[in-house]
């Protein structure tokens, strides 16, 4: 992948790239993006995300946004590295959430407040990806440009995060794969 | 390359996935089956035929794996195929 193809893709709006209907997406941003290394996209919890469930997002919701990230993002992009067109990504496959290993959570997170997935990636292969994630709520999400912008790329997960982060939850052993809709 | 290379090949892969039961590896033949016999998550297979590509030294196409059956024989299959492509 090129350079110039990284930044482009991470300048695009997830809407454009997701399958998901607008009520469910939980990804707002990608902020960083190595195809042998991760993937960091951000979400802001919304009203409709808390409605009935005592004013703070679900775990489940959680999983689905930190998924998002990494699998529909990534299968998305990697499909798109091969095809070069979006509209025949979209055509010919679905991004499906097949596997979580542990899922720990920490800490809730409510409306208005911005998540971030620090999604490592462990294995690429045959349009399966494997990940895990480390989930954070940034209390000043100003910071979260200027904090990826500049991240190496062997410092994902090294390098000390924004003070501003806090951790709210761990997933291990995601696993999702980009599936042809003609072998459905 | 025979049918009972690629078999003794995809053999020794599975001995380096954890996940394998290990009294399904003691018979393993062409009709075994990686989850019905071996106790492995559908996932997973992914992960032996990348390995078996290394093995053998082989690149599979992604399209390919989107066929890939459950049976060790399928996986068999893929690596002759892939080698007299080759």
């Amino acid at each position: 992948m090129t350079e110039p193809n990284r930044k482009a893709w991470l300048a695009s709006d997830p809407r454009e790239i997701l399958l998901h209907g607008p009520s469910k997406i939980y990804l707002d941003h990608h902020w960083w993006f190595y195809p042998s290394t991760g993937i960091v996209g951000s979400y802001e919890v919304q009203a409709k995300d808390v409605h009935d469930h005592f004013g703070v997002f679900r775990g489940v919701d959680m999983i689905e946004s930190a998924g998002q990230t990494g699998v529909s993002a990534c299968s998305m992009l990697f499909a798109y590295i091969d095809l070069k067109s979006a509209p025949e990504v979209q055509q010919r496959f679905i991004m499906a959430f097949l596997g979580l290993g542990q899922a720990v959570f920490h800490d809730f997170v409510e409306q208005g407040e911005t998540l971030v997935n620090v999604c490592a990636i462990h294995q690429y292969k045959f349009r399966q990806i494997r990940f895990s994630a480390v989930v954070y709520k940034a209390h000043e999400p100003a910071e979260i440009a200027p904090y990826f912008a500049h991240l190496p790329e062997d410092q994902l997960g090294v390098a000390p995060v924004p003070e501003s982060f806090k951790k709210v939850a761990e997933f291990t052993d995601f696993i999702g794969r980009a599936i042809n809709r003609n072998k459905i | 390359m025979t049918r009972e290379e690629a078999l003794a090949g995809i053999v020794e892969v599975l001995k380096t996935i954890k996940m394998a039961n290990p009294k399904g590896l003691k018979n393993i033949t062409e009709e075994s089956d990686f989850i019905a016999d071996l106790g492995l998550p559908s996932t997973e297979l992914i992960n032996i035929v990348a390995k078996a590509e290394d093995q053998f030294d082989l690149e599979f196409d992604d399209d390919d794996i989107d066929d890939l059956g459950s049976k060790v024989k399928d996986t068999v299959d893929l690596i002759l195929k892939t080698a007299e492509a080759n």
